[in-house]
């Protein structure tokens, strides 16, 4: 395909993601990042050290993460996943799916959000050690520094609330004291809070987690609770909001029309209800006793939503007074039809219609609408009052109406009405001639019979039997012809009350017929039920028994048995459709009636339902009345079901449920009070405590409200986006073994049993103990720690493979804990020590004399803990011996995995799997997939550590870019800027920007007065506050003030210059001022939120550090930037494997390349070879990569040649080579330097090597097994000659594998033939421990030896060769007789090496092996700049790992090579020539050995080498070399300004 | 000026790539130390000139501290072993014209390490304290 993309999507932002990302972006290409986190970082930013250097992970990474964040040809799409990958090499088309982090570019970082978010979490970035809030950036320096909302799936209890009314939200600003808050949120979804506190069914609480564990949690009751607030405090003031002309009509005004009002009339609309009855509320105030649900709290809310401005219309019935078209008439847009279900349901039985037979919903209505209690209400003793009238503004209900006297105007009478008094007693309260009186029930009770029987099992039959209870029936009886089990009133407690207040209850019983005497009920005949098949509701339905049948006398019979819809008040002009139940016919969702305009909802719709249910259908009415009236699409969006969040409750703590008070049954006599008497303060925060908020975020939007940068949106959706891009490089990095699958280790069990990762954060400074070393049980410090080792890793049970990292790890975590805690005992028990990387084997060295950690050889088979001290126990055998210790703490080493989701990101990227479930790669191509174009590095292919994570990267850059190379520069952008104002000769005019970040800093300092006293120092021109300083608007006030102004120095008194400078540095170069007039002072991390309590110092200290930045602003000078060309050219040393690669790499990469090589031919050791381990054939390499590089056409080969001398720097290099015997010479120029020259083999002294022919080398072995001359019997292999010796400590690397190919080649030709291996460890680290495995099982006889006891080779007066070797399981020398005698001969560095590196300037290791500028992160790059480093030369390797290095070199040099120039400059070191003695310090000092002496005696520091660090100026005595930036006299006046106060 | 309303004046040079970042770790994990400690910055330890710290002296300092990154950690390689050695020999300077080398220390603090610097910030302050007002500010 032609149309290739110049841009690579790097899928992960680990170490390995970043390093790839940053390569390809400084060599032209455009990279996306695409992470799953809401942050880049990785598991490297987890780590507390690393190995073998001990750097602090986070100080070598943090300036990474930064030039990341800050690189312009970057894109970071974190918080996202993969969704497909399409298209071919070269040109894919990438979907990606943005997950919804609620926070948007907006925010700043600035943490306000966190500090008032009242949900905790357990950390991850601690592995749960620590806690976060559910808004959330991972790690302080994260990047980006955009906060993240963790909501993961909707609440159970919301999901299942029909009207999904967030008790989370309100229920956590409860348990933090928050009531008011509280009250807003359950108010913008229901404006019930205290009804549906007291009388929902609670649906939520049934799904409500806590459930698994001790109980729901009691929602309703703390809704109850906050609702109730408004008793005392009037309700919070509502907006007046009619926006909106268009006006909607509701009809009924039930819980939904009120609710379908409420919402309207929020949303603008004018609304109006019609209600056939003369009262509002419906069947809250007809269907529910007072005593559940008290008259006043009813007026309160119904009040409440009548003052947001809906009208009313009562005694209206449609249908009969007006019709639906009417309404329209009347220029309603909409109708809403909810008129309920008021209708008893009949049983059809004999006898229904006699006198004493009642319909429950009538009686209640009668009962609650005060037609039988006539009296309930406030009595005015007219003698007594003086008409004074302040009962009328005392009543909350507006029930009192004021007459004038005739006589006397001064003198208002009241009269109560009936209808609204609710007996609440605040009129009587005010009167001061007490002249009103409370009435109550006594005189005044309807006619009940002494004997009632309510049949029914809702909870309208259990309101009438309590009601008619408190109206004096003596004996009431509850009939129900199914069991206690199936009775559908809830919650379940209610039946209990019922009983408590002596109603009866009699199941499986049914009326058969009612008899009467002159037309009055007189007994009733019943028949027992029994329980049969479930029915079509899940229950089991009830049978008749034959002749059960029995009579009882009874006064009354009240029938609960359901309602159904009356449409008798309206008339058939009323043309909506029905279904067969009566019900009125809606569609599901958008709730449309057949006729255009109307909807309905509701019992009307439904059959007689709940208020929370109708509350919902109020809720679905308004949001479609108000699309239908904008004539948006009614459906779109809303039956989506939500992915519903689940807790696990394991191991969490039982609280149990705070019991409300109920009125005690004595006092319930004779009374409608309330029976439920709510929670006091305390109750509630208690109660709301318990709530887990399962979904992550509460939705309680405490952070939206504290949020100045208005960056928070909580009903963010996902977002799918497309990028095309040339190369995907896939790094998603790895995943740590779950140590809870060995369950013989105890982790989570014991809670002193902790994993390496956890450990780590443990130990880290920032983790969750401050790097204070602790147990988890009591926080003591341990003084004993056993280390793990391969839990998950080596075993038969999970993982195969070797984890390649677990031994230095902890050998690091073990050294770094003694460190921490002086005097801790680390004990690492493990299987073999695997310290095959460079300079590992001196730092397991270092662990056991400097540090004494112990190590004991033994896979520990598992724990015990002692369970009153939480000490573990560990049995173990060490040399035969069965031993028991006991220790303070666990530590398992657990292993690496193929990353969370592989499988899910294998098949969307369409590449394969290996057998371990890593992405599958071949030897000698590590970095391509299955799938052209997409390519893998880092972790996911094999466990690996940060080194060779880091190389891969650059390598797999190298490959990703190769194949687009020709697109090199088509995407990237450069930041221009206006032309640089030339401000020499200026009078000095500072700008000072001082930053509130939102309150972080403000409500510490007193920004007012820094900003007044910063106007007072010298130099300043303009001073300012804003809100963030970093937001887009300040940033462009910046630029237009200090245009206005005329500024030519800046400074943002704010945060801190790492994070920040780079962008005020932009800002400022866009008002056309050099980058470097520029300062800062942190008034925030060094200021507000470290003196936090002391706001005077905080204050006098930011005015300091404002003065110091202006004292320095005086003096700083504009830095330009040089250009030099760069020679796209690269020379690489040494033709080896790791040569040949590199050059065809850089080759492919478009860039012309010098390959020189001392010997006569290219191939260097690999020409040796045969067979590479596990058993792949070396000549094919070695031809493939000659012929590769014979043909192309940008590699020109230089072979019998030397290097004579280098001169230049970095981007031009000078380089004469001499070839053949020196006569014929020639300059080569390049702009960059490979070395890769190579090892060589450790020549054997021992072992009678070259004194007996049976002695040879593996290499030897190699060529006879190749060649087919190998005849033996009996092959013994001595593993580390030459290696972790005396004289050359470090571990050769790859001799473990080559012993084990060459033991299994032997073995493949004759099974028979006995190979014995002496090992001091077998080191076949990552997949390669398969073969290890395989050797063993083919027969290998695996002997493991130490220093201690070395075998011992002999040649016996008959000239035989003979081993003695001590068996460590036997504890005894044992003598063989080998046909072979085959040395594991290590590497040592390469001839010449030394005078390399003297020629080159170029450091070397003690073992003498070139040392490059970071092991960590620089592990290809030489300090000087421009060199870098590859294979054996850098420590013995694998071909492949050469090979893999070698691409990580060319991908390195294509930073300089694709540049046409380099920038050189900035904050460098200058040398004054005149002051220059030549004295040579500085050339001593320099770290990077840059400075020299030039010819005129003086110092040259040259400008693309330097970096910078000032240690030459600090120590020259003539004071001749300065830091530009950093000169004394700036850092000085930043002194005196500080001290003296002067600027 | 007495002790007990003597309030210290220290200078920290803090090298950027570590000990900054320290302090900043503190500002993020809000710990709290005194505000008589202020900052100033330079790109290394190494970078601490003796002038520098005498000049500090001069000008009323009571305590001046170097930090840097931990050692073997440094970000220039080796400047925090240069800084150590200056620190060391200003120490005797201090010694020999009556400030007192106690005045005067050298620190290692990795950039995660936010309560070592808060920590370091806090008893330095305490030992300057102690140590009363440096000999120039007496007059």
């Amino acid at each position: 395909m032609d149309d290739k993309v110049g841009a690579v999507l790097v899928v992960g932002g680990g170490i390995g993601g970043m390093q790839s990302a940053l390569d390809l972006a400084n060599s032209g290409f455009k990279v996306f990042i695409l992470e799953r986190s809401p942050a880049i970082g990785g598991k490297m930013a987890q780590l507390d050290k690393t190995f073998p250097t001990n750097d602090c992970a986070m100080c070598i990474m943090a300036p990474k993460l930064v030039e990341v964040g800050k690189h312009p040809n970057i894109e970071l799409i974190t918080y996202s996943e993969l969704i497909e990958i399409t298209g071919d090499a070269g040109n894919f088309k990438v979907k990606i799916l943005k997950k919804a982090r609620y926070v948007d570019e907006n925010c700043t970082g600035c943490g306000s959000c966190a500090e008032v978010c009242p949900v905790e979490f357990p950390n991850e970035f601690d592995i749960g050690l620590g806690k976060r809030h559910a808004i959330y950036v991972p790690f302080p320096q994260a990047v980006p520094l955009q906060y993240t909302i963790n909501k993961h799936g909707m609440q159970p209890c919301v999901a299942e609330c029909p009207a999904s009314v967030g008790a989370p939200g309100y229920i956590t600003l409860v348990s933090h004291g928050k009531f008011y808050e509280a009250l807003q949120i359950i108010k913008e979804k229901l404006p019930f809070p205290s009804i549906c506190g007291r009388v929902c069914h609670r649906p939520c609480e049934k799904k409500c987690e806590r459930n698994k564990l001790d109980g729901p949690v009691g929602i309703a009751h703390i809704k109850r609770f906050v609702g109730d607030l408004e008793l005392n405090i009037p309700a919070i003031e509502a907006p007046s909001v009619l926006t909106r002309a268009e006006s909607v009509a509701i009809v009924g005004g039930g819980p939904a029309g009120l609710t379908a009002a409420h919402d309207l009339v929020l949303m603008g609309y004018h609304v109006r209800i019609y209600e056939s009855t003369p009262v509002l509320g419906g069947m809250m105030r007809f269907g529910i006793p007072r005593f559940r649900l008290p008259k006043e709290i009813l007026e309160r809310e119904i009040t409440g939503i009548l003052r947001l401005g809906v009208s009313v219309q009562l005694n209206t019935t449609i249908g009969r007074t007006l019709e639906i078209k009417d309404l329209f008439d009347f220029g309603h847009k909409a109708v809403f039809f909810a008129i309920g279900a008021q209708k008893g349901k009949p049983m059809k039985c004999p006898g229904e219609k006699l006198e004493g037979v009642y319909q429950a919903i009538e009686f209640l209505k009668e009962v609650n609408l005060g037609k039988i209690i006539k009296t309930s209400i406030a009595k005015i003793d007219m003698d007594a009052c003086t008409g004074c009238g302040l009962c009328a503004p005392a009543c909350i209900y507006n029930a009192i109406e004021l007459t004038p006297d005739k006589e006397n105007s001064k003198r208002q009478y009241p009269l109560v009405s009936k209808y609204m008094c609710t007996n609440c007693g605040k009129c009587a309260s005010a009167c001061p001639s007490k002249a009103i009186r409370l009435s109550g029930f006594r005189d005044t009770y309807p006619r009940i019979g002494g004997s009632v029987i309510v049949v029914g099992g809702g909870n309208a039959a259990l309101d009438t039997a309590r009601t008619a209870i408190r109206l004096g029936a003596k004996n009431v009886t509850i009939m129900y012809r199914r069991s206690r089990e199936e009775m559908p009133a809830e919650p379940d407690w209610e039946i209990d009350e019922t009983e408590l207040e002596g109603v009866k209850l009699l199941y499986c019983t049914a009326i058969k017929r009612a008899i009467g005497e002159n037309g009055r009920l007189k007994t009733i005949v019943c028949i027992k039920m029994k329980l049969g098949e479930l029915d079509k509701s899940g229950r089991r339905s009830p049978v008749p028994i034959p002749g059960s049948e029995h009579t009882i006398e009874v006064d009354n019979i009240i029938l609960a048995i359901g309602q159904v819809v009356n449409m008798g008040t309206t008339t058939d002009e009323v043309n909506l459709e029905r279904t067969p139940w009566g019900t009125l016919k809606i569609d599901p969702i958008t709730m449309e009636t057949n006729m255009k305009g109307v909807f309905s909802g509701g019992d009307a719709a439904v059959g007689s339902g709940t208020v929370i249910g109708a509350v919902a259908a109020g809720k679905e009415a308004a949001i479609s009345i108000d699309r239908y009236i904008n004539g948006i699409d009614l459906r779109a969006g809303r039956d989506i079901k939500p992915e519903i969040a689940e807790v696990q409750v394991e191991g969490l703590k039982k609280k149990r449920k705070v019991k409300m008070k109920y009125l005690p049954i004595e006092e319930r006599e004779d009374n409608f009070n309330e029976v439920e008497l709510g929670y006091t303060e305390k109750e509630a925060m208690k109660e709301a405590d318990r709530c887990l908020t399962c979904g992550g975020c509460a939705d309680c939007y405490e952070c939206s409200r504290n949020c100045e940068a208005n960056a928070i949106h909580h009903n963010m959706e996902p977002e799918e986006i497309e990028i095309d891009v040339g190369s995907v490089i896939l790094s998603p990095g790895f995943k740590e073994f779950d140590a809870a699958r060995k369950k013989e280790y105890g982790y989570e069990r014991f809670s002193n049993v902790v994993s390496s990762i956890e450990f780590e954060r443990i130990l880290s400074a920032s983790g969750p103990f401050a790097g204070n070393v602790q147990r988890l049980s009591d926080g003591r410090e341990p003084k004993t720690i056993a280390f793990l080792q391969c839990i998950g890793s080596r075993d038969e049970k999970t993982n195969h493979y070797c984890s390649s990292v677990c031994c230095m790890y902890s050998i690091k975590e073990a050294i770094i804990a003694q460190e921490h805690s002086p005097g801790l005992q680390p004990h690492i028990f493990f299987m073999d020590i695997r310290a095959f990387g460079k300079e590992f084997e001196d730092y397991y060295i270092r662990a056991q004399d400097e540090y004494g950690i112990n190590f004991t050889r033994c896979r520990v088979p598992g724990i015990e803990e002692d369970p009153i001290t939480n000490d573990l126990i560990i049995n173990y055998v060490e040399d035969g011996t069965r031993m028991t210790k006991r220790f303070d703490m666990v530590v398992l080493a657990v292993g690496l995995e193929a990353p969370e989701k592989a499988k899910e990101l294998s098949e969307k990227a369409g590449v394969d799997l290996n057998e371990y479930g890593f992405c599958d790669t071949s030897q000698f191509t590590p970095f391509e997939t299955s799938r052209p174009g997409i390519y893998v590095g880092g972790a996911f292919s094999e466990p690996k550590d940060i080194p060779m994570t880091v190389a891969d990267a650059s390598g797999v850059a190298a490959k990703a870019s190769a194949i687009i190379s020709s697109e090199r520069h088509s995407l990237v952008t450069e930041k221009t800027y206006p032309p640089e104002r030339d401000v020499r000769g200026e009078a000095t005019r500072i700008g000072v920007f001082v930053c509130k970040c939102g309150i972080n800093i403000s409500s510490v300092v007193n920004v007012p007065e820094v900003v007044e006293y910063a106007k007072n120092l010298q130099g300043v021109v303009y001073v300012d506050w804003n809100t963030y300083s970093c937001s887009q608007d300040t940033q462009k006030t910046m630029i237009e003030m200090a245009k206005e102004h005329h500024l030519n120095r800046v400074i943002v008194a704010s945060c801190t210059p790492r994070t920040h400078e780079p962008l005020f540095q932009s800002t400022i170069q866009e008002a056309g001022l050099n980058p470097h007039l520029f300062e800062m002072a942190n008034i925030r991390d060094q200021c507000s939120w470290v003196h936090k309590n002391d706001h005077e110092g905080a204050t006098e200290k930011a005015k300091t550090l404002v003065r110091m930045a202006v004292a320095k602003a005086h003096l700083i000078e504009p830095l330009t930037k040089k250009e030099l060309p760069v020679i796209p050219k690269g020379l690489v040393i040494g033709g080896g494997v790791a040569g040949m690669s590199a050059a065809l790499e850089m080759g492919d990469q478009g860039f012309d390349t010098y390959l020189v090589e001392h010997d006569r031919k290219l191939g260097g050791r690999l020409r040796d070879r045969f067979f590479l381990p596990p058993n792949q054939d070396a000549p094919i390499l070695l031809r493939s990569l000659t012929e590769k590089i014979e043909e192309h056409p940008r590699i020109k080969v230089f072979t019998d040649t030397r290097i004579i001398d280098v001169s230049g720097h970095v981007g031009h290099f000078k380089t004469t080579i001499s070839r053949g015997d020196g006569k014929e010479e020639s300059e080569l120029e390049h702009g960059i330097i490979v070395i890769a020259t190579g090892a060589n083999r450790y020549k054997p002294t021992e072992y009678h090597y070259g004194q007996h022919d049976r002695v040879i080398t593996q290499i030897d072995l190699e060529a006879s097994i190749a060649s087919g001359t190998i005849s033996a019997d009996r092959v013994v292999m001595i593993q580390c000659v030459g290696s972790r010796d005396e004289v050359r400590s470090y571990c050769s690397r790859t001799c473990c594998g080559e012993a084990i190919k060459n033991a299994l080649e032997i073995k493949s030709i004759n099974p028979e033939t006995e190979v014995i291996i002496l090992y001091k460890d077998i080191r076949t680290y990552g997949f390669r421990e398969k073969y290890y495995k395989e050797a063993a099982k083919m027969g290998v006889i695996f002997i493991r030896y130490d220093d201690d006891h070395k075998p011992v080779s002999e040649i016996t007066g008959q000239g035989d060769l003979e081993l003695t070797m001590w068996e460590p399981l036997l504890k005894r020398y044992l003598s063989v007789k080998p046909d072979l005698l085959v040395l594991s001969n290590g590497m040592v560095p390469q001839e010449g090496t030394k005078e390399l590196s003297q020629l080159l300037k170029l450091p070397t290791t003690k073992h003498g092996f070139f040392m490059e500028a970071h092991m960590k992160l620089r592990p290809v790059d030489f300090a000087n700049s421009g060199m870098f480093l590859c294979g054996d030369a850098h420590s013995p390797k694998y071909v492949e790992e050469s090979m893999a290095q070698a691409s990580a070199t060319a991908g390195r040099a294509a930073t300089i090579l694709s540049r046409p120039f380099l920038e050189v400059g900035g904050s460098i070191a200058r040398v004054n020539e005149e002051d220059c003695a030549g004295c040579l310090t500085c050339v001593r000092v320099c770290p990077y050995s840059v400075p020299r002496i030039g010819e005129e005696g003086v110092a040259i520091i040259d400008e693309s080498e330097c970096q910078g660090c000032g240690v030459c100026a600090s120590e020259c005595p003539a004071k001749a070399i300065q830091v530009l930036h950093f000169k004394d006299n700036q850092v000085l006046a930043q002194c005196d300004g500080m001290l003296l106060e002067v600027v | 000026m007495t002790s007990k309303n003597f309030e210290p004046k220290i200078v920290a040079y803090c090298c950027h790539y570590c000990a900054y970042g320290a302090a900043d770790m503190a500002g993020t994990m809000r710990l709290e130390y005194p505000p008589n400690i202020k900052i100033i910055r330079l790109p290394c330890s190494g970078k601490a000139d003796i002038l520098y710290i005498l000049r500090a002296f001069e000008d009323g300092a009571d305590g001046v501290y170097v930090a840097g990154c931990e050692e073997g950690s440094c970000h220039f390689i080796r400047g925090n072993f240069r800084a150590k050695k200056r620190v060391k020999y200003a120490k005797k300077i201090l010694d020999e014209i009556g400030i007192r080398g106690e005045r005067l220390e050298m620190h290692n603090i990795s950039t995660s390490s936010g309560p070592k610097f808060a920590r370091v910030a806090t008893e330095f302050t305490e030992k300057i304290r102690q140590l009363g007002p440096s000999p120039i500010n007496k007059n």
